[in-house]
């Protein structure tokens, strides 16, 4: 199975997000607090992770730092999310862990396509 | 004058005492050495008168004990005639001694025996005494006959008894051989005091002086007082010598009360106390008056300072005043009532356009506003009836050349007892201010316009409530006037009864300054309908700190609403079609059991899809519950979602619904435009936009350009043609992509038919990029192109072209372009031919322009 993982408190979003990945063959497994992305990133070993940022509790830098510093192994692309990224945002999450990164509004159509850019793959 | 230093002032200034003590101590000294010099002199003086009264007396005594000793010479001469002897001695002597006054007896001594005496009587035992033999007494006699002169001996006791002194003269007579050879004596006996008696002596007691009569004996080398008066005088007696046979007397004479005159040196003291008193009191007074000179002296000095000094403030007061008069950035004139202009300082000629003596020329009237003369004549009434002393008034003049200059003029007068004196009138320069104020006007107008033609709800709420401010749109909206509803309680007005909560909410929430951002509630309109109005507010505080109200933007969010009411119905349909449809393959896969595992697949696709609905319908009520916490957050969603419908994700569509969720999608699109634009507005107005420098392929991000609108100009019929040029960039690559989507955005939004084309061109030499995109649309017409960049200012288009737009676009391009792309945008268009908007910019944006470097340029657009 290709179970991909999506950290996004807002469910619209997160709907969204899940419909475009699974028209792109995916298994969504869904987290909607830092905790739970890294419990459900432990437990379900996804291909990669789609991250929001603004997560209520821990954000989702911390979210993604926690999960590299986990034994989880640190090639599973982790992309984040950002509903407004302030310059020097970009190198937190870098710095972080990350592996890229998408502004808000998320667009169905073209999210699998701009995923596959940024791991490399193009299936 | 030169002042002298406080040091130098004489010692004796600040002790006149100490000053009169030495004088009257130097003053005493010389007296004591007058009295003292003068006393010496009297002493002397007295010595002498002394000495000489002894002297006298002395020479007295010795010529009377010469005349007794003569006597013996006398008797000699008899015995040598008696040849031996006097025949009647005791006559010859009886007649002898009356001439001899003092000669106590006359004896013979023949052989130096005694033999006869006369007087007798007293004298007995001096009979038959042997002078020579005498061992006690014999030296004298052994001395006069040894050298035959006449010899005294005594005084002593005498062998008859009493005191005396014997005078005795060997006498010599020649024997038959002729020698000469001892006879014997004759003596004359003188007896103390007695023989005194008869001198002058005792007069001396009388005069007050005492005496002593004395010589030293020969034998014992003692001093013998021969006789003395009944004081002896003690205190350094005058002496005097008395010769004597064989041996000196000496006569002391001494004044009895001693040698001092108490009475004359205590007068002569006194006087040389009072000499020094009445020295050492003018020295005082001296002192005194040398003081009071020099504290005169020093009052002139110090009146003299301070008169200099005052002089010299007097001409910097005076140097002040012309500098201030001439110098100062104030317009100054000096008016009298009667003479008119007396003075007027440069600033005021050049502020009024004129030369001094052109301005001294002119009437007040002359250049003066007409419109303000009325006003500056009333108060120039009071100021010359005495009622005010000055005033103050904002008033016009007209300068020479016509130009009108608005001052703010302060008049005050200088009275003399009442008498009104001068007047002076300072003008300050205010055109600049007035035409600042004026400007500033010009600035809020363009904001309050920008605010009345927006599609959003613009409210200000003082702290109470009460409306301050609202937009046309909100007037509109509920359809009371601006004049009705400022001042008015907007709660109270506006929100249902149903919600009467939020007052207090909002009023608790300006005491804490803590006002929700994002609230929801409708408002009733005039006419009694519910509007749904999703608010964003902010606190406005004022410089201190305090809140003062509150500004809101609202939407009205009625319509969405009931749209998306819409759509939930439509899923609700699609649901039931779903259902339906999956009820069909599950038949079929029942009829089909054997086919192949792809069908299997598509069936659980399909079943999975049939949860995720119900979870889509579960997450749609969370959506709209939500939806106020942010404005682009839920639109996002119904964007998303519409696309997803739309590409028929979910089910097939049925033209109806594809149609209608075309709208849907175009509107929310639309609206999305028109938040992203008032919010970018608004960044770039609170000057807290970002900019940083990319490094990118100009070419790709021409590719993005085409993709995102290739299919949008394929349904309009036009054709897109996208020049692309590798160049690598270096600047804010999602700002350029952002102006370049707004350019080709509008181009296709305003051309009917024929082509948008983007073409690029490189001026290497200037490091710059040119993007010009031109249009083959409607144009636009001369008029309209200067406020084609401003914000709002929507051309109309023509024969009611139905274009949506915020009006925001092209003022967003240009200020990005300009402010934070270091670059420029020009158009070229006419009316009906097309249009082409020309950008240029650095293709690297100098250093340092990133990270915000405009943001002071952008935050003075604030109004």
């Amino acid at each position: 199975m290709k179970t991909v993982l999506v950290v996004e408190d807002n469910r619209d979003n997160l709907q969204l997000i899940t419909y475009a990945l699974q028209r792109g063959g995916y298994e969504v497994i869904a987290a909607e607090t830092g905790e739970e992305g890294v419990a459900l990133a432990l437990a379900g070993r996804p291909l990669f992770i789609l991250m929001d940022i603004n997560l209520p509790g821990i954000d989702g830098i911390e979210t993604t730092r926690r999960i590299r510093a986990s034994e989880l192994d640190d090639s599973i692309p982790i992309i984040a999310i950002t509903s407004y990224a302030m310059r020097g945002d970009r190198e937190k999450m870098m710095a972080a862990g990350c592996s890229g990164y998408f502004e808000k509004p998320i667009d169905p159509l073209t999210i699998v396509a701009q995923i596959h850019k940024v791991i490399g793959r193009s299936q | 004058m030169i002042s002298r230093p406080a040091e130098t002032t004489i010692w004796y200034a600040e002790r006149p005492f100490l000053l009169a003590s030495i004088v009257f101590l130097l003053a005493a000294i010389l007296a004591a050495t007058l009295i003292w010099r003068l006393e010496e002199h009297r002493l002397g003086q007295e010595r002498a008168r002394v000495a000489s009264l002894a002297g006298d007396h002395a020479y007295d005594l010795q010529r009377r004990l010469d005349r007794a000793f003569s006597a013996t010479y006398a008797l000699a001469a008899l015995v040598r005639e008696g040849h031996g002897g006097i025949t009647d001695f005791d006559g010859v002597a009886r007649q002898l001694l009356p001439f001899y006054p003092g000669v106590a007896a006359l004896q013979l001594a023949p052989g130096g025996v005694i033999r006869q005496v006369v007087p007798l009587a007293g004298n007995e035992t001096a009979i038959g005494h042997d002078l020579l033999k005498d061992t006690a007494r014999d030296k004298e006699a052994r001395f006069a006959r040894d050298s035959g002169q006449l010899t005294l001996a005594g005084p002593f006791t005498l062998v008859q008894g009493g005191a005396g002194a014997v005078a005795r003269l060997p006498v010599f007579m020649d024997d038959k051989s002729g020698n000469a050879a001892f006879w014997g004596f004759t003596t004359v006996l003188i007896r103390f005091p007695a023989m005194l008696d008869q001198t002058l002596l005792p007069q001396l007691i009388a005069r007050g002086f005492g005496y002593e009569l004395w010589r030293i004996h020969p034998d014992t080398g003692e001093k013998q007082v021969i006789a003395s008066s009944a004081f002896p005088p003690r205190v350094a007696p005058v002496k005097h010598p008395i010769q004597i046979p064989n041996g000196t007397w000496t006569l002391s004479v001494a004044p009895l009360k001693g040698w001092g005159d108490p009475v004359g040196l205590l007068f002569k003291a006194s006087l040389g106390l009072l000499f020094s008193l009445l020295l050492a009191w003018l020295a005082r007074l001296l002192v005194e008056f040398k003081i009071h000179e020099a504290g005169l002296e020093e009052q002139v000095r110090e009146r003299t300072a301070e008169i200099e000094a005052g002089g010299a403030r007097l001409r910097e007061s005076e140097f002040l005043f012309r500098s201030q008069f001439d110098l100062g950035n104030i317009g100054i004139a000096i008016t009298t009532p009667e003479k008119g202009w007396l003075r007027a300082n440069g600033k005021l000629c050049r502020m009024l356009g004129c030369i001094e003596e052109e301005l001294l020329q002119r009437s007040w009237a002359d250049i003066t506003h007409p419109d303000d003369l009325q006003a500056d004549l009333a108060q120039f009434q009071r100021l010359l009836s005495g009622e005010i002393d000055g005033y103050e008034i904002d008033k016009r003049f007209i300068r020479k050349d016509g130009e009108i200059v608005y001052t703010h003029m302060t008049l005050a007068c200088c009275r003399n007892d009442g008498q009104l004196q001068f007047i002076i009138a300072s003008f300050l320069d205010i055109t600049e201010r007035v035409r600042a104020e004026k400007a500033l006007g010009v600035s809020e107008k363009r904001f309050r316009d920008l605010l009345d033609n927006v599609h959003l709800i613009a409210l200000l709420l003082d702290a109470d409530g009460k409306v301050t401010y609202c937009n046309n749109f909100l007037l509109d909206l509920i359809g009371f006037t601006g004049e009705e509803m400022l001042g008015a309680d907007w709660f109270a007005r506006m929100v249902p009864d149903s919600h009467r909560a939020v007052k207090e909410v909002y009023l608790r929430g300006l005491k804490s300054g803590d006002v929700a951002e994002h609230v929801e509630n409708p408002i009733i309109t005039a006419k009694g309908a519910l509007r749904e109005i999703a608010w964003n507010n902010t606190v406005l505080r004022d410089a201190a700190g305090a809140v003062i109200g509150t500004a809101s933007i609202g939407e009205d969010i009625t319509e969405r609403k009931r749209t998306e009411k819409e759509l939930r119905s439509y899923r609700d349909q699609l649901e039931v079609l779903v259902e339906e449809r999956t009820r069909e393959l599950e038949e079929a896969k029942l009829a089909l059991m054997n086919m192949v595992d792809d069908l299997n697949l598509k069936t659980e696709e399909l079943a999975g899809a049939n949860e995720r609905l119900v979870e889509v319908d579960r997450l749609k009520s969370l959506f709209i519950a939500s939806m106020s916490h942010e404005l682009r957050t839920p639109l996002n969603s119904v964007i998303g979602f519409s696309s997803i419908l739309l590409n028929e994700w979910i089910g097939a569509l049925n033209d109806e619904q594809k149609k209608s969720l075309t709208s849907i999608l175009r509107s929310g699109r639309h609206l999305l435009t028109l938040i992203n634009d008032v919010i970018d507005v608004s960044k770039i107005e609170a000057g807290i936009i970002e900019v940083g420098c990319d490094e990118f392929d100009l070419a790709e991000l021409l590719a993005e350009l085409e993709q995102t609108f290739v299919g949008e100009a394929q349904e309009r019929g036009l054709s897109l043609a996208v020049q692309r040029i590798h160049l690598p960039m270096c600047t804010d690559r999602r700002r350029l992509l952002q102006c370049l989507l707004n350019l080709v955005s509008n181009a296709i939004k305003f051309t009917e038919r024929g082509a948008v084309t983007v073409a690029v061109r490189h001026y290497e030499e200037r490091g710059e990029v040119g993007i010009d995109v031109t249009d083959t649309g409607i144009g636009i017409g001369a008029a309209d192109q200067p406020r084609l960049f401003q914000a709002f200012s929507r051309i109309q288009a023509p024969q009611g072209a139905k274009v949506q737009g915020t009006g925001l676009g092209l003022y967003l391009t240009k200020k990005i372009i300009v402010d934070f792309l270091r670059g420029s945008i020009g158009v070229a268009s006419e009316a009906g031919n097309g249009s082409r908007f020309s950008i240029t910019i650095p293709s690297r944006l100098p250093e340092g322009e990133e990270k915000g470097g405009r943001l002071s340029a952008a935050a003075g657009v604030k109004p």
